[in-house]
């Protein structure tokens, strides 16, 4: 019925370099017994960075999907970041996420990324 | 998100010594061991010219010479830790400025170079090389000096570095940064810190804000630190859009339930029921009835997150207080809890034994707690704006924690400014050295068939240091003018012919000597060629006069600066010294 961010979203590594699997982590509850959940990473459009999941070809969102019960839950996501076409050299990109409960309501995290300069 | 004065940041930061203060200083803290003078004008060549600077009476020991390198030496007050100068000239008058190194009325300088000249320093000496000044100006010397600030004057600035940083941070709407932005965004913070300096600070050289330093040596010291502020920056930025939508929407939902007719009639029954058991029901969902019985007024304040009861308190989106926001999402978290109890409150009422309901309303009311419908609708829309909230109070704590951070990573240092007024004039004394030069070599008059030695003086049409190679200053084009000069010379042996049975032919101008008058220019910076008129006295051609009268031939010569000749102990270089 509601989702409830315990711990915020982080990345690890962070710095990192690029291309690179990172991998995301959010600690997350209900306030029900059991919850699927949608979750939605983007990047911003314009720059260079890009999410690559395995074999798919590089794009700027991807999805994934979660069940959460009544006690924290860590929820951990990996993908890849690539370069692609786009502004750059990043030394900063942030990760926008979109949460959304089974009744839609949605609410937002993010988390900004350091790209090694060197 | 500016949040100035709250909570302050641990950091090195330096104390302020200003030049100013050296000669206020206690003799064992300014002065320099008294028995050694570190500026001592060396005895033996350097290659430069050396020129000793006092900076507290702003004066040098020495008129400056020009076309030369000069390197400066003086003394800095204890504690200083670099030294940089520039320099203003003038052709005419000596510069005017004031303490700060600025002009009349604080105007702007030109200084020179664009990039400070550092010096080094060496305890409380240093030395500073300078490059070719120009002759004949009047010259001003900004010295800046840089040393440590007190703890007192580092913790002073320390809450202004912090409210310039959360100004500078606080617009960035994205945190997508290129290597050019992050570049631009250190340099825009640096510049809005150096605003907030006083005329004797400065961002010590290194340090994350100092412009001066490459910023590829900092970027990735600079965006971590920076990361740090603008995540729960932005996170807080996202968050609230949220709120916008999520507490509009849970208000019409509360206004949704409110409104229905059923609603309202059991909210009145429960009100103040007589039963002693719809008084225990009642007193058990006491949370869900006062919203239910709310005033448009107060619905909109529970929906905000504030306390219905009042009319004051901070929304959300306008607080900077993590306690505050810690207090919404408490209000938040017990409204969630609060409506997640209506639907068994429905159930319960409607039941055996409930209250006494139209036919009909409990059938209308069951839409309304549907585990899909408004009443579960608004208790989770309560839950995620406590969520929320929570995630605002956090990330507002995060962000000035990282703030507390960043602003102990500006460190100061105290700048002090001296100046020191110099000339490249001189008196006459000084400047006829730099107009008047001595030679001695050999002259060739083909006309009379002789080659004698001779002395003279050049005549140069601009100052010349002869100090100064030749080649170092341009090509001959360029240095035409240093090299030319008119000559006036006396030979050393005479030019008289002997008496061969007819009588001498020739004597010379003045007893045993004849003069050159003619014009010479250096082919090295040692070495002259030069030609002209020989002044002598030749016999009348008449065999019936024995006279003799004054009488001109063109000669060559070939000479030597005198200098040259001192080195040979020449003697005569001593009647002419060099500078």
């Amino acid at each position: 019925m509601a989702i409830q961010i315990r711990k915020n979203l982080t990345v690890s590594p962070n710095p990192t370099s690029v291309p690179k699997h990172i991998q995301l982590t959010q600690t997350l509850r209900s306030t029900l017994p059991s919850e699927p959940i949608t979750i939605v990473y983007r990047l911003a459009p314009g720059h260079q960075i890009w999410f690559q999941d395995g074999d798919d070809p590089p794009a700027k969102t991807f999805n994934r999907t979660e069940t959460v019960g009544p006690a924290d839950q860590i929820c951990r996501d990996r993908i890849g970041l690539v370069i692609g076409p786009g502004t750059g050299p990043m030394q900063m990109v942030q990760i926008d996420q979109t949460l959304t409960d089974s009744l839609g309501i949605s609410q937002p995290d993010l988390v900004l990324v350091q790209l090694q300069s060197k | 998100m500016s949040e100035s004065g709250r909570g302050l940041g641990r950091g090195v930061v330096y104390a302020v010594v200003a030049f100013g203060a050296l000669a206020l200083l206690p003799a064992s803290l300014g002065a320099q061991p008294t028995d050694i003078d570190p500026c001592a004008a060396p005895t033996a060549d350097t290659g430069f010219s050396e020129v000793q600077v006092n900076l507290p009476a702003g004066t040098i020991n020495r008129v400056l010479p020009f076309d030369v390198p000069i390197r400066f030496c003086g003394t800095l007050a204890t504690g200083a830790k670099t030294v940089t100068l520039q320099y203003v000239a003038d052709r005419k008058n000596p510069p005017q400025v004031d303490d700060d190194c600025r002009g009349p009325g604080g105007a702007p300088i030109a200084w020179q170079p664009a990039n400070p000249i550092s010096g080094r320093v060496n305890g409380t000496t240093f030395r500073a090389v300078i490059p070719r000044l120009e002759s004949q100006r009047f010259y001003a010397f900004c010295f800046r000096s840089e040393a440590e600030v007190t703890s007192e004057v580092a913790d002073a600035f320390r809450p202004v570095a912090r409210e310039t940083l959360d100004e500078g941070l606080a617009p960035i709407p994205r945190g997508d940064l290129t290597a050019d932005e992050s570049e631009a965004l250190r340099k825009k913070l640096a510049a809005a810190l150096l605003d907030q300096l006083k005329s004797d600070q400065a961002i010590a050289p290194g340090t994350l804000f100092d412009s001066r330093s490459p910023h590829n040596d900092l970027a990735d010291r600079f965006n971590g630190k920076i990361r740090q502020v603008l995540e729960p920056q932005l996170r807080r930025n996202a968050l609230l859009q949220t709120y916008a939508t999520l507490q509009f929407d849970l208000a019409q939902t509360l206004r949704g339930l409110q409104s229905d007719p059923a609603v309202g009639r059991l909210t009145a029954s429960l009100a103040a029921p007589s039963d002693p058991n719809l008084a225990a029901l009642s007193n058990a969902f006491r949370g869900a009835l006062d919203v239910m019985e709310m005033s448009p007024d107060a619905t909109a304040r529970t929906a905000q997150g504030l306390d219905p009861t009042t009319a004051e308190g901070e929304t959300l989106d306008a607080t900077f207080d993590p306690a505050t926001a810690g207090e919404i999402a408490g209000r938040y978290d017990a409204l969630a809890k609060a409506l997640a109890g209506f639907p068994d409150l429905i159930q319960r009422a409607t039941g055996p034994g409930g209250v006494q309901l139209p036919e009909g309303d409990a059938a209308a009311m069951a839409p309304l707690v549907a585990p899909q419908g408004p009443a579960a609708r608004a208790s989770a829309l309560a839950a995620t704006l406590s969520s929320i909230a929570t995630n605002v109070q956090a990330s507002l704590a995060a962000r000035a924690s990282a703030l507390d951070l960043l602003a102990s990573d500006v460190a100061l240092r105290a700048v002090g400014t001296q100046i020191v007024d110099a000339s490249s004039t001189g008196g006459f004394e000084t400047f006829q050295n730099y107009y008047v030069s001595a030679d001695a070599g050999l002259v060739a008059a083909p006309a009379l068939d002789a080659v004698v030695s001779y002395i003279g003086v050049n005549l140069y049409l601009r100052p010349v240091n002869k100090n100064a190679p030749l080649r170092q200053l341009g090509n001959f084009r360029q240095t035409f003018s240093r090299r030319f000069a008119f000559t006036l010379g006396l030979t050393v042996q005479s030019l008289a012919d002997s008496d061969n049975g007819n009588g001498p032919t020739r004597q010379d101008l003045f007893g045993n000597q004849s003069m050159l008058i003619g014009a010479g220019l250096r082919i090295t910076d040692m070495i002259r060629l030069g030609g002209g008129a020989l002044v002598f006295k030749k016999d009348d051609p008449s065999p019936l006069i024995t006279k003799f009268e004054t009488a001109v031939s063109y000669y060559l010569t070939v000479s030597f600066d005198l200098n040259v000749a001192r080195a040979f102990k020449g003697g005569l270089g001593g009647l002419f010294p060099g500078n």
